[in-house]
């Protein structure tokens, strides 16, 4: 493997995507190539910044219109779609 | 774990079929543990809370009108989020983009400013979500706030998305580029030198 096919698939390996024959390969890559070891760092460290957004709870009133959305009340800011 | 996993489908797929002969709670049952995903991804497709309240409402009343078109070919959370993206689509087409800070506008208060210190840190927070929503093409972005922010898999995006997988591996790839440039550039030492201790105070710190 050499570093553009390593580099193009970074992303995947990081995302636990990519089949055991290519993983094995390109962990050899990145082992002896400091420049694709570079390149993963900075993936993973991307990946751990985005993962530690948090995320919110849901307003009281947001929960309440949602119950009535389920009961199949029409909310009061956006009209009837027939999206699905 | 794959049992476990069809184990859950297999439960949600009874609940949805008492749901579709009118049965209230297991209407409610169903729709009520994807609330706060939907709500979170609707902040993270809009950036705007108040626009998200609204969407994820109207995600809701169309599942709602559609539940007996459902037919249990994918896991109601992906059939929730391809409504929802729809509708952000929708919606996006129809206001303007508003404006959002970037990491080169904020300049850090001293360590005396406490109360200061601790605004900036929500707003570094929401600068990630706004870098994503100003800097990386809606092409890559919706990609990335499902798989690195909803930690939905590969298969699952392609699904809500109808893209090939083929295409949602290059998204993603080419979006976290475009998103760590982004952070570089706007000189967010996190992401420009290793092992920075980053002055968000632990957001963005690793």
């Amino acid at each position: 493997m050499n570093c553009k096919e390593v580099k193009s698939l970074l992303s995947e390996f990081c995302d636990k995507e990519l089949n055991q024959e290519k993983s094995e390969a390109l962990k050899k890559h990145v082992v002896s190539c400091s420049e694709c070891r570079n390149e993963y760092d900075s993936i993973s460290k991307m990946r751990k910044v985005l993962k530690k957004l948090k995320t919110y709870d849901i307003p009281h009133d947001c929960l309440k219109r949602m119950k009535n959305a389920k009961k199949g009340k029409i909310p009061s800011v956006h009209k009837k779609s027939s999206n699905s | 774990m794959l049992y476990i996993r069809k184990k859950m489908i297999g439960e949600e797929s009874l609940l949805i079929e008492s749901a579709k002969k009118g049965d209230p709670k297991a209407l409610n049952d169903i729709f009520a543990k994807e609330q706060r995903y939907i709500f979170n991804l609707m902040i993270q497709l809009t950036g705007d809370p108040a626009q998200a309240d609204d969407l994820a409402q109207e995600t809701f009343l169309v599942a709602y009108q559609n539940l007996n078109k459902f037919r249990l070919q994918s896991s109601l959370r992906t059939w929730l989020s391809k409504i929802a993206i729809n509708l952000f689509r929708r919606e996006y087409k129809r206001r303007p983009k508003h404006v959002s800070i970037c990491l080169d506008e904020i300049k850090m208060p001293s360590e005396e400013d406490r109360p200061e210190r601790i605004v900036i840190k929500k707003e570094l927070q929401w600068c990630i979500l706004h870098s994503l929503q100003q800097h990386v093409p809606k092409k890559y972005r919706e990609v990335l706030i499902l798989r690195d922010l909803q930690n939905l898999s590969y298969r699952e995006i392609s699904e809500i998305l109808s893209w090939s997988m083929g295409k949602i591996k290059t998204c993603i790839h080419r979006g976290r580029k475009i998103l760590r440039a982004h952070f570089i550039n706007g000189k967010c030492k996190a992401f420009a030198e290793k092992d920075y201790l980053c002055i968000c105070e632990g957001i963005l710190e690793l």
